[in-house]
Parts: C-alpha cells; sequence; structure tokens
C-alpha cells in the first residue's frame, strides 16, 4: 500500500482512493477499503454525501473501461451541485484525475481513483496505473474482508429471537410471555442489543440489525 | 445436466456434429455480433481461424446434446495467438513458450445461455473445468490474452496471475495478456467463488492426445 502511493506520488498523484461504489441514496463510507485521500477532503466529501452528486462517480456507473476525470462531463448549468463537487476537489488541489471501475462478480462495482494538481497521464502511464490499481483492489478487497468477517454475527440467540419479535410488532410484555421470561428479561436484551448497535432505541436496533443481516423479516 | 468433453485430434471423429455447431457458434459470436476485426464473415457461416489446427483441444460444454459452451487450448510451443500476433502484449516478461503451457482462446458462451449480472454458470463451469483438465494433463500454466474486465475476476478465485505485459488498447478494447498457474488450489479458488459444484464435469470418450506429447496419459475421468 505504501509502495502504491509512492508510486503514484512519482507521476504527481497526491491522493487516490480504492473504494466500491453505493447504490444511489447511500452512503460510500462504508464501502472505502483503502484511503489515501488527504483527510479534510474525506470528511468533507463523507459529511456533504457528494457520492450522489459526483459526476466522477457517475461516469463509473457508466464505464467499464480506465476514464481521466474530465471525461465524466456534465452540464454545470443543469448539474451545479457536480460542479461544486469538483470545484471543491480543486480545493484539495485535485485537478486532475483518473479513475480504473472494476467490476468483479459477487462484489460491489469498484473503483480505484487518484488525482493530483498536475499529473502525468500520458499512455504509457495510463497503461501501468491501469494495472496497478487493478491489483491493488484486490489486494485491498482481501485484506478488508478478512477483517470484516469475525464480528459479522453479534447478538446472542436469546437477543437476536427478542429483537425479531420486536420487529414483528411485539410489545416487550407480549414477547414475555410469547417466550415465558419476565418483562425485565425482555427490556434487558433490548437495552443490551441497542447497546451492541449504538442504537438510540429499540426502533433503530431492529433497522441495524436487519441491514447487517442478524434478523429478517 | 452439463457435460464439458474433451476432443482432442484423437477422438474428433465422435464429435464431427458438436463440431461443426461448434464452428456455427463461433461465427455467429465473433464476427456476426461481437464483429471481430481481423474476423471477415464467411459463406459457410462457420468461423475457423489459423489456430485451429489437429494439435487444438476443444472442450466443448454440452447439454442435452447441444452445444452451449466452450474454449480452445493450443500448445504455445506452436504457433498461437499471443506468440505469432500479439507478442506486444508480451513486452515485459516475454512470451512464455513450453510443453507444460497452453494458450486459451475463443471462450465462448451461446447467447440465449449467458445470464445477466450473476455471470454465467456455464462460462463458470467450462472454465473450471480448464483448469481440471491443465491438472490431469500435467500443465503449469494457461497463457491468454483477454479483456482487462477479466483480471479482476479472476483475481477474485484467488488465482495467480502474472501479467505478460502492460494492457493496452487494441481496436477500441483494453486488453492484457496474462499467465495463469495451474494448481489445485486454482481449480478449488474458481469452484468456491462461483459456487460450483466439487464434483467434475469433465467427459472423455474415446482415446485422448495428451496435450504434452510423449507424456503418459491419465485414464479416462469419472
Amino acid at each position: 500500500m505504501a509502495r502504491f502511493g509512492r508510486q503514484l506520488a512519482d507521476y504527481g498523484f497526491h491522493a487516490w482512493l480504492v473504494t466500491g461504489l453505493p447504490n444511489p441514496g447511500n452512503r460510500i463510507d462504508p464501502l472505502m477499503l483503502l484511503n489515501g485521500w488527504p483527510k479534510g477532503w474525506t470528511e468533507l466529501y463523507t459529511r456533504a454525501d457528494f457520492v450522489q452528486d459526483d459526476p466522477v462517480v457517475a461516469h463509473c456507473f457508466r464505464s467499464t473501461v480506465p476514464f481521466e476525470w474530465h471525461e465524466a462531463s456534465f452540464d454545470p448549468l443543469t448539474n451545479p451541485k457536480a460542479k461544486a463537487v469538483m470545484d471543491r476537489a480543486t480545493d484539495f488541489e485535485m485537478r486532475c484525475g483518473f479513475c480504473v471501475p472494476i467490476c468483479s462478480t459477487g462484489r460491489f462495482q469498484s473503483v480505484v481513483t487518484m488525482a493530483g494538481g498536475k499529473v502525468d497521464l500520458g499512455a504509457p502511464v495510463k497503461r501501468a496505473l491501469h494495472l496497478m490499481a487493478i491489483y491493488m483492489q484486490d489486494k485491498a478487497a482481501a485484506l478488508s474482508s478478512t477483517k470484516v468477517e469475525p464480528k459479522a454475527k453479534v447478538l446472542t440467540c436469546r437477543e437476536r429471537e427478542v429483537l425479531q419479535w420486536t420487529a414483528a410488532g411485539k410489545t416487550s410484555w407480549e414477547i414475555s410471555q410469547i417466550l415465558n421470561i419476565s418483562e425485565d428479561t425482555v427490556a434487558g436484551h433490548i437495552k443490551a442489543t441497542c447497546a451492541k448497535f449504538a442504537a438510540p432505541n429499540r426502533v433503530a436496533a431492529v433497522v441495524r440489525a436487519l441491514r447487517r443481516g442478524e434478523i429478517s423479516l | 445436466m452439463l457435460e464439458v468433453h474433451i476432443i482432442t485430434s484423437a477422438n474428433r471423429h465422435l464429435y464431427q456434429r458438436e463440431l461443426d455447431e461448434h464452428h456455427q457458434i463461433r461465427h455467429r459470436i465473433y464476427i456476426e455480433e461481437l464483429r471481430w476485426p481481423g474476423l471477415t464473415p464467411r459463406g459457410d457461416n462457420r468461423e475457423y481461424d489459423q489456430f485451429d489446427t489437429n494439435d487444438a483441444v476443444y472442450l466443448l460444454g454440452i447439454e442435452a446434446g447441444r452445444v452451449v459452451g466452450g474454449l480452445r487450448l493450443v500448445p504455445t510451443t506452436g504457433p498461437h495467438l499471443i506468440g505469432d500476433v500479439f507478442a506486444r502484449f508480451a513486452e515485459q516478461r516475454g512470451v512464455p513458450r513450453a510443453p507444460s503451457i497452453a494458450e486459451w482462446t475463443r471462450i465462448f458462451v451461446i447467447p440465449e445461455r449467458r445470464e445477466e449480472h450473476t455471470g454465467s454458470k456455464i462460462g463458470s463451469t467450462v472454465i473450471a473445468s480448464m483448469i481440471e483438465y491443465g491438472l490431469r494433463e500435467g500443465l503449469s500454466g494457461i497463457s491468454v490474452l483477454m479483456n482487462t474486465f477479466w483480471l479482476p475476476k479472476f483475481l477474485n478465485y484467488g488465482w495467480r496471475v502474472r501479467p505478460l505485459g502492460l494492457p493496452d488498447v487494441h481496436e477500441g478494447e483494453w486488453l492484457i495478456a496474462v499467465l495463469i498457474d495451474v494448481t489445485p488450489d486454482a481449480l478449488a479458488g474458481v469452484r468456491r467463488d462461483r459456487g460450483l459444484e466439487q464434483r467434475s464435469a469433465l467427459v472423455q470418450r474415446g482415446p485422448v492426445r495428451p496435450f504434452i506429447p510423449g507424456a503418459s496419459h491419465v485414464p479416462a475421468v469419472a
């Protein structure tokens, strides 16, 4: 990873990111695999949810071949939000960029994107970057899947059972009758579940558990 | 059920109809559908090139008597695509030429059996069968010139894939030449990633010529 960054620096790229691409309306930060962006840019990009309007991201969904950022064209008059994203990027000295979209079955559509102020994008460099990006994305995905898997399931069987009934609209008292346990015990399970998901209440806990696949409808 | 049949010069007489069907499919796909430059439509509606020789091995996916997918392997010690036509794609590592290295070309799945998004099960089965065939023939590697689109997929199988040169654009398509290691792990990896059964789909009917000349031949597969 450090070598990848150094190599990119040789070509004038100071910012790069290996990431999955979310479907419209979803956030990008959970899908980021390796982040070599300037810190401030990552913060701004995720806080302002730029991924929804980023013309480069939109182009990734249309293209299966590598492209330069300026090829991701948009009309600044009808799409001022796209222009705003690109303008903010230049504030971080990310004027020119190169993207390698990567599609591998069973994973999200991914991209390796790299940017800088003054970069070398001659044909030989593009060929090298293209190849490096594919191997880098594979390494990054492999690293992140080993990191994520162990924490896959966090709820105990009982907590899952209680939450499953909560999702079905049962009250704590009803659940206590169904499972033949005390209402306090039910409340305890729900409290523990909320803590595990950092959820403010049981509705939020249900939503998070559904998204993680801990319970199903 | 899909069976992947091994067809060499020694048993091709048993597959006249299937081989002919496969050349018609290739005409439909590579000339009519993909319009590959360098291939011209033929009056008999069958596609052949200079590498369809006695040395070529065809692995054809056959389902209910019908050819639904397949690919071709040729020895790298003789004329082959990377060696003779696209050597510029092997600039960095050179063209691999060895009796134990096969070149893979002309993979196809008939259009009506391609599944969107999930990738074709037929295609994956043919690819897994190619690795399995390589193992039983004692091959060490398979070279291929392909769209770069395939590379992340192969890495995802856990395959060891070494580029022979940098990717480059040819007739509007990004292509790369690579050498794939033939190992039991490669077979297990593609089966796991594509959710294929552990069971072999390879079928041998009649005598099969060993890929490596003079190699003692492994008996028919189960």
